[in-house]
């Protein structure tokens, strides 16, 4: 089999090899690339720390408070129409 | 009840990025749920049914507000020369800012321009995007949702992906040299490939 290239590995099967999902011959032939390639193993290690900050960006978002109490309010008030 | 209206809320902001927004859709999703309660069998069916009704109805928030043309994701994704190795500054492609401080990577300008570049993305991609890597859904969830097929779904989450890694190396990883530093270090076989 013809060794990888760069747009081999970052475009078909990088996130199937985090994902762990690459067949094991396919996953020896992505880390023997990456092993000698820098631009591939700096490109995987900030493609899986991106995929980590957008996470942790979202992790972020809250439902404001107010808007909390205008659910649980609604909520109520049709649990009792249903059930009177 | 109140587990799924926070992952509603997640994915209605995630998507419309404006808290106004994604309060109304909200809403209008449990005002919706509760009107066809009965028709759900299960959890999952409910589950499902209120990421596709938040989905739709964010999305449509989302098209009704957008004035500026969408950046085309092509600029955003990696380039490749013709014999298919990376092609570009190679300070910038050996570039590993995953080992940065954490207090760059969560600073406030970081989140401030992931959230420009994630909202600057087609709306189908960041749909993806968000239902995936924010609400931790798998693929198949995720293609039953937006109703794509499950290549289509991880097609669009990797270049996503991939737009987005771009956009935070920009930001954080060495400044672009002027390519004839490139392409000497190439001529010279100083990268290797």
């Amino acid at each position: 089999m013809e060794a990888l290239k760069c747009k081999d590995v970052i475009v078909e099967f990088l996130a199937d090899y985090l994902d762990q999902a690459l067949p094991p011959e396919m996953t020896r032939e992505v880390e023997a690339h990456l092993r000698a390639c820098a631009a591939c193993m700096a490109y995987l290690n900030t493609y899986r720390r991106t995929r980590d900050l957008i996470g942790r960006h979202a992790a972020q978002i809250a439902m404001p408070d107010e808007m909390q109490d205008i659910l649980r309010r609604f909520m109520l008030e049709q649990m009792v129409k249903k059930n009177p | 009840m109140e587990r799924h209206a926070a992952r509603a809320y997640r994915v209605a902001f995630g998507i419309t990025r404006n808290s106004a927004d994604a309060e109304e859709v909200v809403q209008d999703a449990f005002l919706a749920l509760y009107q066809k309660a009965d028709a759900f069998e299960g959890r999952a069916a409910l589950s499902t049914w209120l990421y596709r009704v938040v989905t739709n109805a964010a999305l449509m928030k989302r098209r009704g507000r957008r004035h500026e043309v969408e950046v085309s994701l092509e600029a955003q994704l990696p380039r490749f020369g013709e014999d298919g190795s990376r092609a570009g500054d190679m300070s910038v492609l050996t570039a590993d800012w995953s080992q940065n401080p954490e207090a760059d990577l969560l600073s406030r300008e970081t989140r401030e321009m992931l959230s420009r570049a994630i909202d600057a993305l087609p709306d189908a991609y960041q749909t993806v995007l968000v239902l995936r890597d924010v609400e931790g859904l798998s693929n198949e969830e995720v293609a039953e949702i937006v109703g794509e097929s499950v290549a289509a779904v991880k097609s669009r989450l990797h270049r996503a992906r991939m737009a987005l890694r771009e956009a935070l190396t920009r930001h954080l990883g060495p400044h672009e040299r002027s390519s004839w530093v490139w392409e000497w270090g190439k001529r010279l076989g100083l990268w290797k490939r």
